[in-house]
């Protein structure tokens, strides 16, 4: 029981300490997004533009909360390089590291919540906000369909199960798309642990050097870019290939989450996944063993 | 010592190629409060450092029987410590820091450390970060003494605080070890001020313990003696253990003389803490 209580109580301290970047601040932009919709349809300033064929408004909706379900991963993608680049040595620099050491907890246990509140809670949360986002839109979408001639209103049923299938893909994008970067997370982490924000220059500065040192101590003699760019190249791919997103915007069907979740699976290569997920495991136990030999 | 909470044995620490500790011996049995007095670089916070887990070592350190390096974590369910004021995290509420420590600690008492703070200017609402030196200090202390810890290490704790901030902290540490049953380990500067509170005393000078005895010890073995003019070079001649002159007079302290033998020489007087400390720690160049 005390050790299901002691993972709440970290997580809970990385929320405490990082709130203002995965609650208040998307969800101030959530509150921009309805108040933005709001006035133009109070204004009445919604047309449409000439020389479009009149969408389906289901494919509207679910296109839309697709992109916004995109912007979302962009935008937690972009706060994890930074939560991962600063939380690790967060101790270190708040000059708190004396006081965690003095808990019951050990450093792999405080480095490993920093780790899954970064790819479990913070994710889960901007989820959260990323279905809000939906919410407001399928209402601005209505509210648009009310307002324009001869742009059918969606059944609410209809559009709730679109929401909901877009919702379970959008949780398995996440989930999945986590699992794929966690070694570049990890290695972010692990960087921070020892050189604080530095980690995230080096984070890609250290990749380079290793190209650079591979391209000239071969000569050239090797793939354009060289072995590791190669595979960093192909590592750092996971993504919908552009027949799916055909797909999405073609298909009358409504959005079905299996069918692309399991798209996703298929172009999944799982001996990397594992791989990556052996790497990122150990570099959260080397970055434990230095924050162990630390006090500073 | 079976009842020993902690146990050094040949603790050496090296940082490059300097040696910091020589090899400390020492136990601390249960129940006792101890002061750690040495010189800024002799090896206190070194030496405490090993026992709490914080620095790889050289030898033997038990605390309650564990290896602190090996298992810090499982450690501090029975020890509670402060090594900086400053430390506490300063983006919670002291209500978030007690609720977080209520999970993360099983021997924390949310309710005590609340008492704790009964009478004091930190409100419960407060933001960590916007503290003074001496609320954090209070608030450190009611963090620590709500923790069910059988030692307590205190790493000059009131650093930094003015004298009532300072008797009120020790006065506060007293009155928990008078009502618990708590080992105490306290080191700092201002000796005079927990000199009353002290069971034993621990000298360390340039990584060596030099001093390791009971209070009462202390006044049995070292006597200080305020020399008559005319019987100084007569007192000089028994070897004190340090000399000097203050306002005229010449002040020695001796170890283990006969104290018949110096009232026939001046005042004699058990040394306060702080004239033992200067009187051993300054032991080569004192007599002279």
């Amino acid at each position: 029981m005390h050790t299901l209580t002691s993972w709440r109580a970290l997580f809970v301290r990385e929320y405490l300490e990082h709130r203002m970047a995965f609650v208040y601040f998307p969800l101030g932009v959530v509150v921009l997004l309805a108040l933005s919709g709001l006035s133009a349809l109070g204004f009445n300033r919604i047309k449409l533009i000439h020389g479009f064929l009149l969408p389906d408004p289901l494919k509207v909706f679910e296109l839309g909360y697709l992109v916004l379900l995109a912007l979302w991963l962009a935008y937690l993608a972009f706060a994890l390089f930074f939560y991962y680049g600063d939380a690790f040595a967060a101790d270190r620099r708040n000059n708190a590291m004396l006081f965690w050491k003095s808990m019951p907890v050990s450093d792999f246990k405080v480095l490993a919540s920093k780790y899954f509140a970064g790819s479990l809670v913070f994710p889960a949360i901007i989820l959260l906000v990323a279905m809000v986002t939906g919410l407001v839109y399928f209402a601005m979408v209505s509210a648009g369909a009310y307002l324009l001639p001869g742009f059918a209103l969606v059944p609410p049923l209809t559009a709730l199960g679109s929401f909901v299938q877009i919702t379970i893909f959008g949780i398995a994008f996440f989930f999945l798309a986590l699992l794929w970067f966690a070694p570049f997370l990890a290695w972010v982490g692990g960087l921070s642990t020892v050189v604080g924000r530095w980690s995230l220059p080096l984070a890609f500065v250290i990749p380079g050097l290793l190209i650079v040192i591979e391209n000239v101590a071969l000569f050239g003699y090797v793939p354009r870019g060289g072995y590791v760019w190669a595979y960093l190249g192909r590592r750092m791919n996971f993504a919908l290939d552009e027949a799916d997103f055909t797909l999405l915007a073609m298909d009358p069907r409504p959005f079905d989450a299996w069918r692309f979740i399991n798209r996703v699976i298929v172009d999944i290569d799982w001996t990397q996944m594992a791989i990556g997920l052996v790497f990122a495991a150990l570099v959260m136990w080397l970055a434990s063993e230095y924050r162990r030999r630390r006090i500073v | 010592m079976t009842n020993s909470i902690v146990s050094v044995r040949g603790l050496k620490k090296q940082f490059g190629r300097l040696e910091i500790l020589h090899g400390l011996d020492f136990d601390i049995p249960a129940g006792r409060i101890y002061g750690l007095i040495g010189h800024n670089g002799a090896g206190k916070t070194t030496t405490l450092n090993a026992m709490l887990g914080l620095t790889s070592y050289e030898g033997s350190v038990k605390v309650l029987g564990e290896d602190p390096y090996l298992h810090r974590a499982r450690l501090m369910k029975d020890v509670a410590f402060i090594s900086d004021v400053a430390s506490l995290p300063r983006f919670l509420k002291v209500r978030e820091l007690f609720a977080m420590l209520a999970d993360i600690h099983p021997n924390f008492s949310a309710d005590k450390a609340l008492s704790f703070l009964d009478g004091t200017d930190v409100k419960v609402g407060a933001l960590i970060g916007n503290l003074s030196k001496g609320m954090l200090a209070q608030l450190h202390l009611a963090v620590v003494l709500a923790i069910d810890a059988k030692l307590l290490v205190l790493d000059e704790p009131t650093l930094g605080l003015d004298i009532t901030y300072r008797k009120r902290f020790y006065r506060r540490v007293l009155e928990d070890y008078m009502t618990a049953e708590r080992t105490i380990l306290i080191t700092t500067h201002q000796v005079d001020e927990i000199e009353f509170m002290l069971s034993d005393i621990m000298f360390i000078r340039d990584g060596d313990l030099i001093l390791h005895m009971p209070m009462e010890e202390v006044g049995q073995r070292y006597t200080q003696l305020v020399a008559q003019p005319e019987k100084a070079e007569a007192a000089r001649a028994l070897k004190p253990v340090f000399a000097e002159t203050r306002f005229g007079q010449t002040v020695m302290v001796f170890d283990g003389a006969d104290r018949a033998v110096l009232e026939t020489l001046g005042t004699v007087t058990t040394p306060t803490l702080s004239d033992l400390f200067v009187a051993l720690m300054s032991r080569d160049t004192g007599v002279n």
